[in-house]
């Protein structure tokens, strides 16, 4: 590996030799919103030479010096092409106006046309807001994690559950970034909402496999959610008013084309429309706090062509009461400084903060007994990010990455009377830290690779105890050995990881390539849940001397290919992942409050492979994707199961989902959805015991997951109608009518055994199924 | 280290009270669950059959009255009926403390039975026993300590709802509220157990147990809600004016809290929905000392008794 660094180092000093070459750099941007665009392709007229806008919008290319015709290209929008003169160093920014209206050329995805092909992304999906608007919603609502939910290698344990697993990784295995701050729960309403406002976001994209050596901290997968900055043009609002939320957004600019704002927020109304039946029906409930908000705000002033500034912020909550208390929210802040030195080096530094606060109480005022609990995790870091476009052939990405974490397990307070006692638990301290440096190498017109190594450490820390436990019997508590104090930021456990990344691209020809990639990741802190679904009160414990931290290999290889002028985009992919450390729990296990939390945890191992197909429509009256992926996840576990392999609880072998749209006319769009999805792994008995009047059931197999729930099919239909536009003024809306789970399937979250209440000798199955019937709902949408 | 233990201790107390609060958390899931009509409907499934494993049922107390043990075998799941006795069993108690032993001797229904005799000691604060069973020729122990227990004071009555009169069409409703101080200093454990009429509330929501008064702190104090106050599985029914009312405190220790709290969880885990727990089996102290043969479930636990019956009015 020391070699390879050092012959980087060399080809770097070398070729910066070859400076006959001229750069040229500069931001790309929608000339009619301002808002910096994306993987616009920037190349020179008939050549192969060319790079691709990153997340900012900014590009750097490297040509010969003299006259030089240069394109940038980006679907849905007109072309732009400019001659210039190069003899010096130059900055050119460029707008780029969207296509007209045409029916024929209704485009979801703004990208460029052959990237499915031509990018060395694997396992990467990017969707457009645009796209995901498109997509039929429980109750209408537009939602960025349900969508990557419908994408090939993605499951859940549920409908409603927190969260999404990825190639078969744990929910806890996804580093869900927001303007780069990672969001520790994506969910409203446990899992039926995602806490991103549609309004607010601009593109995101989902990283599978071939994990650039930039992201890390996460084994599975990588969601990038990038907000807008706002129109720098002119002021524009939008809103809409559902059957869940009513929502506003308003953005403009403050100084135009310099500065421009975006402020979006959401409130969920069921509890006042839902308040006169719950009166009535359930009085017990009458005072029942019943919503969830978000707010998301963001600035950004281009201070001149060098430097840029970003701040963003993102708060909110969920709160729920009936006589106790139960909310929970994200709160995060991104500061983003874009710096450019000369025209080759890109520099981007975020600072972020990040809060998950979590509350849990009870009061019983007649008996005068009281509780309350709460529970955080806090980040505070610093992410200096370089990226050097030495020449069309080479770029590198260089950086780091320090995380100061901040546990809070679990602050309590029980009231008994006028006595208050403390019972909560102490904090825990944790800073993860890493560099990464990598290289985009094109090693001819048809040959990439991308070749990187990220090296991460992460101390666990005082000010606190370290404690240590006796070996068990597997599955069963460990007892308390010892405990030793460590003081502030004494390191109390160190750990470093090498996280070699590989990507390579060949293109077979003009329509289609071949793609291979291997990466080993590594992650520091685990979601410590052992319920169907995660809670939104499940905490997270970093690793420590008793919790090692998880790792993931994962190679993968991949077919691309595009048909009828890249009308349709299609791929095959197989992967196969092996991962170490996998957290799991001792039966009957204490996770809350549990200063000994340790001594209930298990760790084995896990592997997940599978394949994957894909085939998605971008352009035309029709759009839509399809997507079937056959795979498998299991673990195995010392004292689970028999110590046999097991099929973990997201474990879905069969995966099908299918999304069109079609446009009618300018009035009218409608869309459909259709998934069918193996069911869930299930624990069932096989026999009953009676003890003390108690009849239960056993398994004498001890086998984990060893039966099937019962197929997932479901179909969603909205349509949408647009009103006339009135061409004075600027008021548009439309209206969209959507039917969620069309012939009302009750599929099962799951199937429960119990003794009959009234007659315990007789036993049932209870199917539990969290959405028992169609789901119409009606939103209105207006834009200003 | 023994306020560690201590810490330890008081963490499993709070679960208990997180556990016990689920059933208000599920007020909320009824919320969302209103809103995208979730159900919840009893379907046929095809299970396969397990292998058949001996069930030992054996809660021995010091009461002085006829002790029995029971001895089952597993059964299908849905076979509907009381599982099979287990006859022909030898079961003997070990006072391994005096270094006595008790022979229980069957009844031909499953139940093994003994009759104390006057001053024979068979059930002693503070000693440890040991449960031997031959079945089948493989031989099984079970250890338990026999720990103290407290006194029930009296028990009132709390009645939350109902009409005005007591014999009117909607009959008003009586709550067993029991008064009893945990036995100072220590950690002790308790299963509170109610009756009607004699009739054992046996509902898995109203199985009641509790470290010390009900949790943290709480040595050497009255018991308090939610233990104090009798929680009836909804649905269930409560007591009537003259219904008499029995409680019963019978000492338990660690393990055999866990196996109850285990074991209510699992029950009850359909209750939590989304945030169910997943299958366990329950957990056993019986040891199949044989090495082969048959394996066995079930419990054992020695425990010391008070109890106080009232009328309800």
């Amino acid at each position: 590996m020391k070699k390879y660094l050092f012959t980087l180092c060399l080809s770097l000093f070398s070729l910066s030799y070859f400076s006959q070459n001229i750069s040229i750099s500069g931001y790309v941007k929608d000339s009619a919103n301002g808002e910096s665009m994306i993987g616009v392709s920037v190349y020179k007229q008939g050549t192969t030479i060319g790079v691709i806008t990153n997340v900012y919008g900014f590009y750097s290319l490297t040509l010969p010096k003299g006259q030089n015709t240069i394109v940038f290209t980006y679907i849905g929008y007109k072309n732009k092409t400019v001659e210039i003169d190069l003899s010096a160093n130059t900055t050119l920014n460029i707008e780029m106006p969207e296509e007209g209206q045409n029916l024929n050329e209704i485009v979801v995805l703004s990208e460029k046309e052959d990237l499915n092909v031509k990018s060395m992304d694997m396992g990467t999906i990017k969707m457009d807001i645009k796209q995901i608007s498109k997509i039929p919603a429980l109750l209408g609502e537009v939602d960025v994690i349900r969508s990557i939910q419908l994408l090939p290698g993605v499951t859940t344990v549920g409908e409603g559950a927190t969260g999404f697993n990825v190639r078969g990784g744990n929910i806890d295995q996804n580093l869900i970034l927001l303007d780069e701050a990672p969001v520790y729960n994506s969910s409203h309403l446990f899992g039926f909402f995602s806490v991103f406002n549609p309004d607010a976001v601009k593109d995101v994209k989902l990283i599978k496999g071939g994990i650039p050596a930039q992201y890390g901290g996460r084994l599975s997968s990588i969601l990038d959610i990038r907000m807008k900055e706002g129109n720098s043009k002119k002021l524009e609002l939008n809103g809409g008013i559902g059957t869940i939320f009513s929502r506003f957004s308003i953005e403009g600019p403050i100084i135009k084309d310099k500065m421009s704002f975006i402020v979006a927020a959401r409130r969920s109304y069921i509890d006042v429309l839902a308040k006169p039946f719950i009166k009535a029906k359930y009085p017990d409930l009458a005072n029942a706090k019943f919503y969830f908000y978000d707010l998301t705000a963001k600035i950004n002033y281009r201070i001149n062509n060098k430097n840029t500034v970003f701040a963003s912020a993102y708060l909110g909550r969920d709160v729920f009461g009936a006589g106790f208390g139960f909310d929970w929210g994200n709160a995060t802040t991104t500061v983003r400084w874009n710096h450019i030195f000369g025209e080759k080096l890109f520099l981007n530094t975020t600072a972020f903060y990040s809060n998950y606060t979590y509350k849990l109480s009870f009061t019983d005022e007649s008996n005068n007994q009281g509780f309350d609990w709460n529970s955080k995790i806090i980040n505070y870091s610093i992410k200096p990010d370089f990226s050097y476009f030495l020449n069309a052939r080479n770029t590198f990405h260089f950086g780091g990455q320090s995380i100061l974490m901040e546990f809070q397990p679990g602050n309590a307070t029980v009231t008994s009377g006028s006595t208050k006692t403390n019972i909560g638990l102490p904090k825990k301290f944790a800073l993860e830290s890493a560099l990464y440096f990598d290289e985009e190498f094109k090693v001819s017109s048809r040959f990439s690779i991308n070749a990187g190594l990220r090296y991460s450490f992460f101390d666990f820390m005082g000010e606190g105890n370290a404690y240590t436990f006796y070996d068990s019997v597997p599955n069963s508590h460990k007892r308390f050995k010892d405990s030793t104090y460590y003081s502030m930021f004494q390191s109390i456990k160190h750990y470093g990881n090498f996280e070699p990344r590989l990507s390579m691209k060949y293109e077979l020809n003009d329509e289609s390539s071949i793609k291979a990639s291997y990466n080993r990741t590594a992650q520091y802190i685990h979601i410590v849940s052992n319920t169907a679904a995660a809670t939104p009160l499940d905490i997270w414990t970093p690793s420590t001397n008793n919790i090692k931290p998880q790792l993931a290999d994962q190679v993968a290889l991949g077919y691309f290919r595009n048909f009828k002028n890249n009308m349709y985009e299609t791929s095959v992919e197989v992967y196969y992942k092996a991962m170490q450390n996998q957290l799991d729990y001792v039966d009957n296990a204490q996770l809350l409050l549990n200063k000994y939390l340790e001594q209930d945890l298990l760790q084995g191992v896990g592997r997940a492979y599978g394949v994957e197909f894909f085939v998605r429509k971008t352009k035309g009256k029709l759009t839509g994707m399809l997507s079937y992926t056959l795979s498998k996840t299991q673990r195995k576990v010392i004292g689970i199961s028999n110590d046999q392999w097991f099929s973990n609880k997201y474990d879905r072998p069969n995966n099908v989902s299918l999304v069109l749209s079609y446009t009618f006319n300018k009035r009218w769009d409608i869309s459909t959805n259709y998934v069918f999805i193996s069911g869930t792994p299930n624990t069932f008995p096989d026999s009953r015991f009676q003890v003390q009047g108690y009849t239960q059931g056993y398994n004498t197999s001890g086998l984990r997951n060893n039966v099937r729930n019962t197929v997932y099919h479901r179909w969603d239909l909205s349509a949408t109608y647009n009103f006339k536009k009135n061409d004075r003024r600027r008021w548009q809306s439309s209206i969209v009518l959507s039917v969620y789970n069309v012939y009302a399937r009750r599929n099962a979250f799951a199937i429960y055994f119990q003794a009959n209440k009234d007659n315990p000798i007789q036993t049932q199955a209870v199917r539990y199924s969290i959405v028992g019937s169609f789901i119409p709902a009606l939103t209105y949408n207006f834009k200003f | 280290m023994i306020k560690e233990n201590k810490l330890a201790e008081l963490s499993l107390l709070e679960d208990h009270l997180l556990r016990i609060n689920t059933m208000k958390i599920s007020g909320i899931i009824l919320l969302a669950g209103l809103l995208l009509s979730s159900c919840k409907d009893i379907i046929t499934v095809d299970l396969k059959s397990g292998e058949t494993h001996l069930v030992v049922d054996a809660f021995i107390n010091n009461s002085g009255a006829t002790q029995t043990l029971r001895l089952t075998t597993t059964a299908d799941y849905f076979s509907n009926t009381n599982t099979p006795p287990a006859l022909g069993a030898a079961v003997s108690l070990t006072d391994l403390n005096a270094n006595k032993t008790f022979t229980f001797s069957p009844d031909g229904s499953g139940n093994y039975l003994y009759v104390p005799q006057l001053n024979d000691s068979m059930a002693q604060i503070g000693h440890n026993y040991q449960l031997n069973i031959t079945y089948n020729g493989i031989n099984y122990l079970a250890l338990s300590k026999l720990n103290r227990t407290t006194k029930v004071d009296t028990i009132i009555f709390k009645n939350k709802k109902g009409g005005a009169s007591d014999t009117s069409e909607k009959p008003k409703k009586y709550f067993p509220y029991l008064i009893a101080r945990d036995a100072p200093g220590g950690l002790d454990y308790y299963w509170i157990k109610t009756y009607k009429n004699g009739n054992f509330y046996n509902g898995p929501g109203e199985l009641n147990v509790v470290q010390d008064a009900g949790g943290v702190g709480t040595d050497g104090i009255f018991f308090i809600p939610p233990n104090a106050f009798f929680q009836l599985t909804p649905g269930g029914d409560p007591c009537y004016f003259l219904d008499a009312c029995t409680i019963e405190i019978y000492s338990i220790n660690s393990d055999t809290y866990d196996f109850f709290l285990q074991l209510q969880t699992q029950m009850q885990n359909s209750q939590a929905g989304l945030f169910a727990t997943a299958p366990e089996n329950v957990r056993t102290n019986i040891k199949n000392t044989s090495g082969s043969g048959m394996k066995s479930i079930g419990w054992f636990n020695m425990g010391a008794i008070t109890s106080k019956t009232v009328i309800a009015k």
